[in-house]
């Protein structure tokens, strides 16, 4: 069975992949989920998640060149596939569908 | 790659070994990236700490190989197998090669297991005590102006009221005093008894288990005592023994509070019986044997243990023990005393010191045991290697094949790994068969091997053996595995005249006269000590030592004695004397002597009118005690002719009536005069020697025997002593047997030099088969040709053996010169009388090895000088 819900890191994930030109690769992502969202992830559980997500379909990979930088290992480059950002949308979808639900008088206390 | 300062590579090759293949290149690049950003930013230390962790968060199934691709990777379980079973056919087909390998590794690796036993032995030495990691021992360092530096066990037991007792983190503190003992008499029989004081806490402090009576209390009271399982037994013969009373003579009546395990052999507290400490303080206040044993220049007898309380560190305890020394020194004149203390289970093996109350091990007497044992392993392990190479040269083939179906470097590395390994596990059954072999011969050497080692295999000890059995054959095994592994396939199929496998031939030759020098010297080494020690059993005494059976009197009365052994007919006639000559034993006396204005220490013996004619030492002038009677015979003495010559008395004649003084002025009148006779051991020269009578010094009665039959009369003496003396077991031994003892130290050199002597001969040989049959079957093909173009097998074997006859040749002059200084300059200088050394203690040992050697080379040249040469160039 396809399993076709985002889990909440998933999303960020590929909402992270999208933000940089929709083609990055592993160590850049956890730069970015530490500078910008102040988590600190292993490479290793980011790995299980890209995983995850390539098994979905919702990621596509493709083996880049090598950098100096990495000791000459090659990268392996993520995009976000086009079932992938349906998945993304229909999430934001079902957000903003609730979130105008809300009547705002919740918010106005904060 | 580049090698990078600071990179955590071991984690690298970790992650490597662990990651699916297709994942590493990724994984591996983005830590790197990581780490490099880190170590600009956060520092090397905090960036290599970073790509360790994420290393290990790396282990989840995502990332990590199946369990199966790892196992694939070192040796599937079929390949293990596999290996397993090539291996055991490999050593069934070449019988005479893994005979010789198992053999060799198998001796050495005995002397291993003794080494090993031994030192695990040693290391469970006082481990029975609960409280062994705080519990310490008080020791006293003496600086004597006059005898120097030098370590008691023992401590002044004062120090405990003065010093111990007001310091707050003393958790128990024991006394001990060993001069408890004597003849002990209950209501039913008396029997010798041996023991010490100790303090109440001696059984909290301690872990010895109390069977019966009160561990707090058994040693609180005054003449009280608690005897061990074994004493008990034979005082009370199983009944019941708390209770009963107990005179142990010039002590006082004591009462049995309780009966104590026997200790543990691996214990260096050993006792029978343990008197309450409180019976000295009692008998101190009266004028008695014990009334300075708490003076702090007594270091007799006294020790002292202690237990620091929980958690707390004896560090401060130790600095003022040591300015609490300081005062003590100043008390006297020319010593210094410096107390410290010693951890329990560092007493054995541990430092040599004066008094020790048990058995003593020094550390480094294991450490010299354990590098010589390390250094005869891994001559073996050497000849492995050369030997499985000079054998390689037919398993090439084997190895192209199995690289050219796919078997790849690692296997291959690890099949001769998994085969030494193998080699080693069948050198351990015989090994163990061996070492068990030898642990009688090992006793049989000194008694005190008896005491100090069990050799017993317990579980851990047969785990160290395993263990040590596996390195054995991994080292062994190592550079075979290495080279073979690394050969190319092609090149194995081509031919072996292309392979060079171990040119460090220049290298293996010299070792191998290493080892032949090393066996050489050792029989030469073997050869000697046999010689000096007949020479000094055989040597003429100057005295008369046949037919003297010794009996030690053990306080017997000298004149019961004198009226029941001489109604013995076998006995001829019986003397009393206070030691053996000739044995080493020795009691000294200062002597003033007038000619070098000074005093002079003379070794001098205590005897009896019937000492001198029983003993065959002639009188050359004077006369004998007996006709001494009434005077104060004390005074009067017997001297040798050396002592006339010394003291320039003259003639013998002349220093009859002379008297001569000891520094404290008391005269002594010479009335005799003795023929010269060797009363010390043969390394001593003979020097100035005196008699005296004085029979409170008497020790041992000589009883001179009859030419007649020794069991029946040896009967008789046994009954007649015990009319004499029924507290005591007899003790006698015959003079002879007596000097035999004195020189057995040239008997277990001679023992342990043997048994080294035939290992390295073995090693030797080995080592030398190994190089032989490599270089001779690399020159098949020359030999071949040679003998086609007409050359004799004389020639041909001359031709192969040449380079190994100049072997033995140089490792013949090299130990023969070594040895032979070695002796001439070192050893014998210190022999007064010695066996001069022939052409025959030289020569019938190397003749005999380099016997071994020549049959060793001319087997192997002979097999590739004999061969049809036409095999030999067919091969092409």
């Amino acid at each position: 069975m396809k399993e076709t819900n985002l889990g909440e890191f998933q999303e960020i994930i590929l909402l992270i992949i999208l933000s940089l030109d929709n083609k990055t690769y592993g160590a850049e992502v956890q730069r970015v989920l530490k500078s910008d969202l102040d988590r600190s992830i292993s490479r290793g559980s980011l790995h299980t998640a890209f995983t995850r997500l390539e098994e979905k379909g919702f990621l596509v990979s493709e083996i880049g060149g090598a950098t100096k930088e990495r000791g000459g290992r090659r990268k392996k480059y993520f995009s976000v596939s086009s079932s992938g950002k349906e998945s993304l949308q229909e999430a934001k979808d079902i957000r903003e569908r609730l979130w105008n639900k809300i009547p705002n008088l919740v918010f106005q206390n904060i | 790659m580049k090698r990078e300062k600071g990179y955590p590579r071991y984690f690298e090759a970790f992650f490597e070994w662990l990651c699916k293949p297709g994942l590493f290149e990724e994984l591996q690049g983005d830590l790197k990236e990581e780490f490099i950003a880190n170590s600009k930013s956060k520092g090397a230390g905090r960036s290599k700490w970073i790509y360790r962790k994420e290393v290990i968060l790396m282990i989840r199934p995502s990332v990590v190989k199946s369990l199966n691709e790892i196992s694939v990777n070192i040796a599937s379980g079929s390949m293990f197998n596999n290996y397993v079973k090539t291996a055991f056919r490999n050593i069934k087909k070449s019988t005479l090669f893994s005979g010789i390998n198992i053999v060799g590794l198998s001796l050495s690796m005995a002397v291993g297991l003794l080494v090993i036993s031994g030192i695990a032995y040693q290391l469970t030495f006082d481990q029975f005590h609960e409280h062994k990691e705080r519990t310490y021992r008080v020791i006293t360092q003496v600086d004597d102006s006059y005898f120097g530096l030098s370590t008691y066990a023992t401590t002044s037991v004062a120090l405990a009221e003065d010093f111990f007792d007001s310091k707050e983190n003393i958790d128990k503190l024991v006394r001990i005093n060993t001069d408890f003992g004597g003849a002990a008499t209950t209501d039913s029989k008396t029997l010798s008894l041996n023991g010490m004081f100790a303090d109440e806490d001696f059984f909290r402090l301690f872990s010895f288990r109390l069977i019966e009576g009160n561990p707090s209390s058994a040693l609180s009271t005054p003449f009280s005592i608690v005897l061990t399982e074994e004493v008990a037994e034979r005082f009370f013969d199983g009944g019941q023994a708390i209770g009963k009373s107990m005179d142990v003579a010039g002590i006082g009546l004591f009462q049995v509070t309780g009966v104590v395990e026997n200790p543990p052999p691996n214990s260096h507290l050993q006792f029978s019986s343990l008197a309450s400490f409180s019976t000295i303080e009692t008998l101190a206040s009266q004028d008695s044997l014990y009334i300075n044993h708490n003076e702090y220049d007594n270091l007799n007898s006294g020790y002292l243990y202690l237990s620091v309380k929980e958690n707390s560190s004896p560090v401060d305890l130790k600095t003022d023990l040591e300015a609490f020394s300081n005062t003590i020194s100043t008390r006297f004149e020319n010593r210094e005393y410096k107390y410290s203390f010693q951890k329990l289970t560092s007493i054995v093996p541990g430092k040599s010191m004066v008094n020790q109350i048990g058995p003593e091990m020094e550390l480094l007497v294991l450490i010299i045991f354990s590098v010589l044992a390390g250094i005869i392993i891994l001559s073996t392990c050497f000849n492995y290697t050369n030997l499985s190479v000079a054998r390689a040269l037919s398993r090439t083939k084997e190895i192209a094949i199995r690289k050219t179906l796919g078997g790849t470097r690692s296997q291959v590395f690890l099949q001769f790994i998994i085969e030494a390994i193998i080699i080693a596990l069948l050198g351990l059954v015989v090994a163990v068969c061996i070492s068990i072999g030898l642990k009688p011969y090992i006793y049989s050497l000194s008694s005190d091997i008896q005491s100090m080692f069990s050799f017993d295999i317990t579980l851990e000890v047969a785990l160290y053996f395993i263990l040590f059995a596996v390195g054995v054959g991994v080292l062994a095994g190592f550079i075979p595995a290495l080279i073979l592994s690394k050969q190319e396939a092609l090149k194995l199929l081509k031919g072996s005249d292309q392979v060079k496998f171990l040119r460090f031939l220049n290298l293996r030759k010299s070792l191998i006269i290493f080892q032949f020098t090393l066996s050489l010297i050792c029989v030469i080494i073997a050869s000697i000590v046999m010689k000096q020690y007949e020479f000094s059993m055989n040597f003429d005494l100057g005295f008369d030592r046949e037919q003297v059976l010794n009996v030690k009197l053990q306080g017997a009365d000298q004149q019961l004695f004198m009226d029941e052994f001489s109604k013995i007919p076998e006995i001829k006639s019986i003397s009393m004397s206070s030691g053996y000559l000739g044995v080493g034993a020795r009691s000294r006396y200062w002597i003033k002597n007038d000619d070098i204005q000074d005093s002079t220490v003379i070794n001098f013996l205590s005897i009896n009118e019937n000492y001198l004619s029983n003993h065959g030492i002639a009188l050359i002038a004077g006369k004998n005690f007996s006709e001494f009677d009434n005077e104060s015979i004390d005074e009067l003495i017997i001297i040798n002719e050396k002592f006339v010559e010394e003291f320039n008395l003259g003639s013998p004649g002349e220093a009859i009536g002379e008297v001569i003084f000891s520094p404290k002025n008391k005269p002594f009148r010479i009335i005799g005069v003795t023929s010269d006779f060797h009363y010390d051991r043969l390394r001593n020269p003979i020097g100035s020697f005196f008699f005296t009578f004085q029979s409170e010094y008497f020790q041992y009665a000589n009883l001179k025997m009859n030419n007649s039959e020794i069991v029946s009369t040896m009967e008789k003496v046994e009954t007649s002593w015990l009319n004499v003396n029924k507290i005591y077991e007899l003790e006698a031994e015959f003079y002879d047997d007596r000097v035999e003892e004195a020189y057995s130290f040239y008997r277990i050199a001679f023992g342990i030099i043997g048994f080294v002597t035939t290992l390295t001969i073995f090693i030797a040989c080995m080592g030398l088969l190994g190089i032989v049959i490599y270089t001779s079957q690399s020159r098949t093909k020359e030999v071949a040709i040679r003998k086609v173009l007409g050359a004799d097998e004389k020639g041909l074997i001359y031709l192969l053996s040449r380079s190994f006859i100049g072997m033995m040749v140089w490792a013949t002059g090299i130990s023969v010169t070594l040895t032979f200084l070695l002796f001439q300059f070192v050893i014998l200088p210190k022999e007064a009388y010695k066996a001069t050394l022939g052409f025959w203690d030289f020569g019938l040992g190397i003749m005999i090895i380099v016997g071994i050697g020549l049959v060793t080379i001319t087997t192997q040249t002979l097999k590739v000088a004999r061969a049809n040469p036409v095999d030999s160039i067919q091969r092409e």
